[in-house]
């Protein structure tokens, strides 16, 4: 993380229209194909989970949609923050701005899902919206192309990028991405840990 | 387990050194020919019509021109500042709820094993 402030700020080469504002991009970007990230594994431990009703599957998809749903919210903050200097505006319903907004109200629905429902049903069915809530990132990272949206790029742009740039949009994706992994690791751990009490609670009032 | 609270420190520290780093050190001034020639123009538009005579106005023109790049790039920081605050406060707040949760199932733990042995 570190190495990637140091990039972004001290090595990558200031963007001629945007200027210091476009440093933004590194962070956004990168949190953006976290989320994605997060949300395909979500995806397929929901999958697991519904083939083998396992619970380490369904402590794994919740944590990693949870930590999804941050990084979401990250995107859905700093993209403001670049259009109000960009574009003169905090929102536009864009394709692209909409479709990210839908996937994060879908991963919010997820877990209003999850505390609503008996412990049985609420894994079956927050898998299923799991599976179902994926089909979105796609949508999500097409639309620019799909609706002919031009306030973002295509999805092509990284290429044209400068190498300071794109070493530094790199290196700050991997080191969200390992953020990313450490606390699924920490936040699965803390969601077994509840498990484990609540069979032992579950225990002791049946004895 | 101690981790989440050792991270909560890591995710300050950072914080902490992003912030003091910015406001202690000097900003560089990043400037473009065309920021400067923005700048230039609208400061020589906002003066009088009358074409530059004397050396005294040129001076006043070209500290206007700086004061406008300089306001310029103040906004721009802004806006950068504020992201990165954001992406900090976000990791800053869920760590903090992590660790919140944490201490509150090491203690439910507790209770229920001290339960279970009496």
């Amino acid at each position: 993380m570190f190495w990637a402030l140091y990039l972004v700020f001290g090595c990558a080469v200031v963007e001629e229209t945007m200027l210091e504002v476009q440093k933004i991009f590194y962070f956004h970007v990168s949190s953006a194909f976290v989320a994605f990230t997060a949300y395909a594994f979500t995806c397929v431990c929901s999958l697991l989970y519904l083939i083998r009703k396992s619970e380490k599957f369904d402590a794994l998809g919740s944590a990693s949609a949870e930590i999804g749903l941050v990084f979401c919210t990250i995107v859905l903050v700093t993209g403001p923050i670049w259009a109000r200097f960009a574009w003169g505006t905090w929102w536009n319903w864009e394709a692209r701005l909409t479709s990210t907004l839908i996937l994060w109200l879908m991963y919010i629905g997820y877990f209003v899902l999850r505390a609503m429902l008996d412990i049985d049903l609420r894994k079956t069915y927050s898998s299923v919206l799991g599976v179902l809530a994926f089909l979105n990132v796609p949508i999500v990272y097409y639309s620019v192309e799909v609706w002919q949206d031009r306030l973002h790029p295509p999805t092509n742009t990284k290429s044209q990028l400068p190498p300071s740039m794109t070493e530094s949009w790199l290196v700050s994706w991997l080191a969200l991405t390992l953020l990313y992994v450490f606390l699924l690791i920490l936040r699965t751990q803390l969601v077994q840990m509840k498990s484990r009490i609540d069979v032992l609670q579950y225990d002791q009032v049946n004895r | 387990m101690l981790i989440p609270k050792t991270f909560l420190f890591i995710v300050m520290f950072v914080f902490v050194l992003f912030v003091g780093l910015f406001l202690l050190s000097e900003i560089p001034v990043i400037i473009t020919s065309d920021e400067v020639f923005l700048a230039l123009s609208e400061s020589i538009d906002e003066s009088v019509v009358t074409p530059i005579v004397n050396e005294a106005k040129v001076e006043m023109l070209v500290k206007q021109s700086v004061a406008k790049l300089e306001q310029r790039q103040a906004t721009r920081l802004k806006y950068l500042v504020s992201a990165y605050f954001a992406i900090w406060l976000i990791f800053f707040v869920y760590t903090f709820w992590l660790v919140r949760m944490q201490s509150e199932l090491l203690k439910r733990l507790e209770l229920v094993e001290k339960s279970r042995k009496a």
